[in-house]
């Protein structure tokens, strides 16, 4: 320790073991015994010198005491007198002797009667001075006289001089002093005799004995009389001895401080724990040259930064005795701020008392900067962990449950608690774990072969707490965690998703349904316009042409029968209009929900003699053959003019669209409590084009050989239309031999008695 | 009043510090028990030695000196107790400055005197003169003319002399002294008051006829206290003593010595 102490353990103590031993015992001895001598009989001669002047002092005040004694009387007696003249003899006299420097008589009534001072006064030697003073002394005494009822006539006072006594004080001083200065050295010189033969020549033997390694070795012989040193010498061999073995595992102690890197110091408890000593270490990680540290307290390094719970600890620990491992910022000398890795361990004597505190210290800066850089990045992670929207847990591979986010309690009502170690299929249901169990059988695998995505994203059903399904998104990933493989899910609650795909599948529905009418009505239009410009114009050009003849044409020139004719074509051309107009007010009124229906009890048999007779005018026009099939002794309640309307207008149709055949059949059946009414021609048949567009109005077929029949296409419309609002249906079937199925099928209400035949 | 106190002090030795306190409260209740006009009120007769108009220590209680008997008579008749007592005759004029109870029987006035003391009635004339055992010296240029004239030391016929520019005197502290030296033939001339002299002269037992010559210088002698003494009580004297004066009675107490006087 000692010859490396500078650059390692700094220890004081070690400092002053190093310093060389130039100096003999002996006569290191002499000079402490003369020294110590001539110091000793100097401080007698002093004490004596010091007793001395005390007695000069008092023996001038009794000299003077006594002289005022003697001259009191007299003294009396001119203060009594008030005789100034007396008192100025007394004083005169007074002054004369060589210890008064002045003297002065006062009367009771505070006046000096008379004074005198001595002319020359000797100069006070200087030791003189230091022992006795120079400031004179002065002597009161009181003047007493009987006749005087108060007694007291004045006072005598005294001046004493210090000087007087200064020679012979002086003189007396000088042979005090150097006489015991003198005896003293004498005595120490035999003394210092005595003791070299009896002691230090022994004590140097031991010297020899201690410093040589070798010595210690051989074997000393007991002396025939032991005495006290040969007790210490054999005492001292033997622990030295052990110094020697003690003083090696210090060196390894001290050599094992200096290598270590951390910071050792040393406290005395007893002294605030100031540092007593630091290794090489400490001074590197402070900064702080050793002489700045030895005997301070280690508060400097916590500078500006004691709001510190560590700190805290450090104090409690030092106050208590007790061990303590803290890590705590402290300040280098630069400044500049590091995180310490502390453990304070108390020592502790014989007597259990606390001596000292061993710090050992760590500069623990860079790993306290990754904790902190890693536990803000795992707070981080974390919030982002309980933040996200999505429900995330970790399976091991034994499938059971690691970790789960808050988004799975408020997604599926399970609590992290209830989870974590349960299986995994309490969040699933059987599909999904089967699935997990494929995974589970890829992780038994090599970990680290696995793929970091395990599954593409998948909706599953998830098991909500209360028992409900969830429809949930899952997307899966994996990482390797102390080489066990652990899977990540993250769950999406696809619920509002799957409503809202319902709520556009039937949105989109909707628009393309309300896009397809508009579409209709916009072809509806189209065709009503085309239609309605074709239909109306002919009648009306009809009307108008015949109507222009007749009133440009005068009668000479228009034969009554043309004039007839023309009138014949002008009525039908308006019967024509007319049934077309009513038509399209009837489509229009059945658009707007129609006139409201009166059921009533009916024949069908009678409904359609009222159809047949309706259309007569065009049947007898065409020729057609008109049959009905099937029993029509039915009854039923009905409303009978939205019936006959429908069954007019497919009549009429048929009729319309026979052909060559000319003939239409019209079959009745019933088939439980419904009614079907076929309504058969045998005309070139109805295109796909309108079968599957029935309804719409002004709808014309394609084919140019249909669509050159006259008509506006408001009859099946209109038929349609009607049949639907009586709860029926209306289907058209084109015939593979040709001819189009009218079929109508409407319900058969109560009362199901024959009606009569007609 | 005075022995009470000296009584005290006496006491206080023996008595503990307890009861000379007790003590010292029964003598305050004492004090204020009694009112200060009554007739305990005390009034200190200083004097000395200047026969015949003080006697001196040694004199006979009833024979004090005229003056302390004309004062004495008049604390009498003013019902004032009194108390005498002698000193020396520079303490005695020291005291009485200095005291508010003590009354100087007889004093001359001059310029030093003149402002320390009340001055309260003058009760007679001294006559200042050469005495001789021969030819009457009758002026100051015969004084002047001796060898030697003795004088008490400090008195105010010495001042006097002095500052009339004699430079043949001779002093001494006592006026026998002179009185001796003359009867010896050691001085020419005596420099006193002329009753004075004549007593000491007498009182000393010479048998040669002392000769006065004319008077150098008269001396009026007063009664006078110091300033502290009471006003209205100093009035009082002043009062009586001058009656006395007015009507003669000090004549007699004049004679009373003068008659008496050793021959």
């Amino acid at each position: 320790m000692s010859a490396s102490g500078e650059n390692s353990l700094v220890d004081v103590r070690c400092r002053e073991a190093a310093r060389p031993r130039t100096l003999s015992l002996t006569r290191k001895q002499s000079l402490a015994a003369v020294a110590t001598a001539v110091v000793i009989g100097f401080c007698f001669a002093v004490f004596q010198i010091y007793y001395d002047a005390r007695g000069v002092e008092h023996d001038l005040e009794r000299t003077a005491g006594k002289i005022a004694q003697v001259v009191s009387t007299t003294a009396s007696q001119a203060a009594y007198r008030l005789d100034t003249e007396l008192a100025n003899a007394v004083v005169e006299s007074l002054v004369q002797n060589e210890n008064i420097l002045a003297a002065s008589i006062a009367d009771d009534f505070g006046d000096t009667l008379a004074a005198a001072t001595r002319q020359t006064s000797p100069d006070t030697p200087l030791i003189a001075r230091l022992f006795i003073g120079h400031q004179p002394q002065t002597l009161s005494q009181p003047l007493l006289h009987s006749d005087v009822p108060s007694g007291s006539v004045g006072a005598l006072y005294l001046e004493l001089s210090p000087a007087s006594a200064g020679q012979s004080f002086v003189n007396r001083a000088y042979v005090l002093l150097i006489g015991g200065v003198i005896k003293s050295i004498i005595l120490s010189l035999c003394l210092l005799l005595v003791f070299d033969r009896l002691v230090t020549r022994r004590v140097l033997s031991l010297r020899k004995i201690i410093s040589d390694k070798t010595f210690l070795s051989r074997n000393v012989t007991k002396p025939r009389f032991p005495d006290e040193l040969d007790e210490l010498e054999q005492v001292t061999i033997r622990s030295f001895m052990g110094l020697h073995d003690a003083l090696d595992s210090v060196r390894l102690s001290d050599a094992a401080l200096n290598a270590t890197t951390c910071g050792v110091i040393i406290t005395d408890a007893s002294r605030d724990n100031v540092i007593v000593s630091a290794n090489q270490a400490f001074l590197d990680i402070s900064g702080y040259p050793a002489h700045e540290v030895i005997g301070e307290n280690c508060r400097f390094m916590s500078a500006g930064l004691e709001d510190q719970e560590g700190l805290e600890k450090v104090r409690a620990a030092l106050a208590g005795d007790t061990f303590c491992d803290v890590t705590i910022r402290n300040r280098r000398k630069d400044g500049s701020i590091f995180w310490n890795n502390l453990q304070i361990t108390p020592i502790r004597d014989e007597r259990g008392t606390v001596t000292h505190h061993v710090g050992i210290q760590s500069d623990v800066t860079e790993r306290m900067n990754y904790q902190l850089s890693l536990q803000s990045l795992k707070d981080e992670l974390q919030a982002i962990f309980n933040s996200t929207p999505d429900g995330i847990i970790t399976v091991d591979e034994t499938l059971k449950i690691r970790t789960v986010n808050p988004a799975i309690t408020e997604m599926l009502g399970w609590h992290p608690e209830e989870l974590i170690g349960a299986p995994l299929n309490t969040l699933t249901l059987d599909d999904f774990g089967l699935d997990h169990k494929e995974m589970k059988a890829e992780h038994t695998g090599d970990a680290s072969a696995m793929p970091k995505r395990m599954a593409e994203y998948r909706v599953v059903k998830a098991l909500h707490k209360d028992g409900t399904q969830i429809p949930a998104g899952v997307t899966l990933s994996r990482f390797v965690h102390s080489g066990h493989p652990v899977v990540v899910a993250s769950i999406h609650d696809m619920t509002e998703w799957f409503d809202n795909s319902e709520r556009l599948i039937k949105l989109t529905t909707t628009l393309s349904d309300q896009l397809r009418t508009a579409e209709a009505a916009n072809e509806a239009k189209d065709r009503f316009l085309s239609a309605m410009s074709h239909e109306l114009r002919t009648p009306l050009n009809a009307i108008i042409g015949f109507s222009e003849m007749l009133t440009s044409l005068t009668p000479e020139a228009l034969p009554p029968e043309k004039r007839q004719e023309y009138l014949k074509d002008i009525l039908q051309s308006g019967r024509d209009l007319l049934k077309m107009i009513d038509e399209v007010l009837d489509l229009t009124l059945i658009a707007q929900g129609g006139a409201e229906l009166k059921p009533e009890r009916a024949s069908l048999t009678e409904i359609l003699s009222d159809v047949l007779s309706r259309c007569r005018q065009i049947i007898e026009e065409r020729q057609i053959d008109v049959r009905v099939i099937g029993n029509t002794n039915i009854n039923l309640v009905i409303d009978r003019l939205a019936t006959r309307s429908v069954l007019v207008n497919l009549l009429t149709n048929a009729i319309k669209y026979s052909g060559d055949s000319k003939v239409v059949t019209v079959i009745c059946r019933t088939e439980q409590d419904k009614i079907t009414l076929d309504v058969e021609d045998w005309g070139p048949g109805i295109s796909d084009f309108v079968i599957n567009r029935l309804g719409e109005p002004f709808l014309r077929d394609q084919d140019p050989l249909i669509a050159s029949i006259e008509g506006v296409g408001l009859g099946l419309a209109i038929a349609k239309n009607q049949v639907e609002r009586l709860g029926g249906q209306l289907t058209l079937t084109r015939k593979l031999e040709g001819g189009t199925i009218a079929t109508v099928v409407i319900n058969q209400a109560d009362d199901p008695a024959p009606a009569p035949a007609h | 009043m005075m022995d009470l106190h000296l009584t005290c002090r006496r006491g206080a030795r023996d008595l503990s510090r307890s009861r000379c306190l007790s003590f010292i409260f029964l003598l305050w209740l004492c004090l204020f028990a009694v009112s200060p006009d009554t007739a305990d009120a005390q009034d200190v007769l200083v004097y000395a030695d200047y026969p015949p108009m003080m006697m001196g220590e040694d004199a006979e209680a009833d024979r004090l000196g005229f003056s302390v008997d004309i004062v004495r008579e008049a604390a009498k008749r003013l019902g004032r107790n009194v108390t005498v007592q002698f000193y020396p005759f520079r303490r005695a004029i020291k005291t009485v400055q200095h005291a508010d109870d003590a009354i100087q029987v007889s004093m001359f006035r001059n310029p030093t005197r003149e402002p320390h003391y009340r001055w309260l009635a003058k009760t007679h004339t001294e006559e200042m003169v050469f005495l001789t055992l021969g030819t009457p010296v009758n002026s100051l240029e015969e004084g002047r003319k001796l060898e030697s004239i003795g004088v008490e030391n400090g008195s105010g016929l010495d001042n006097f002399l002095t500052k009339a520019g004699f430079t043949n005197l001779e002093r001494v502290d006592r006026a026998d002294i002179n009185a001796a030296k003359l009867h010896a033939g050691r001085i020419d001339a005596w420099a006193l008051a002329k009753s004075n002299a004549m007593w000491v002269w007498r009182n000393a037992g010479f048998d040669a006829p002392l000769v006065a010559g004319e008077p150098l210088a008269t001396a009026d002698v007063y009664v006078a206290t110091g300033l502290g003494f009471p006003a209205d009580v100093a009035e009082a004297y002043a009062a009586e003593i001058r009656k006395m004066v007015e009507n003669g009675e000090i004549d007699a107490f004049i004679a009373r010595y003068i008659e008496t006087a050793p021959q």
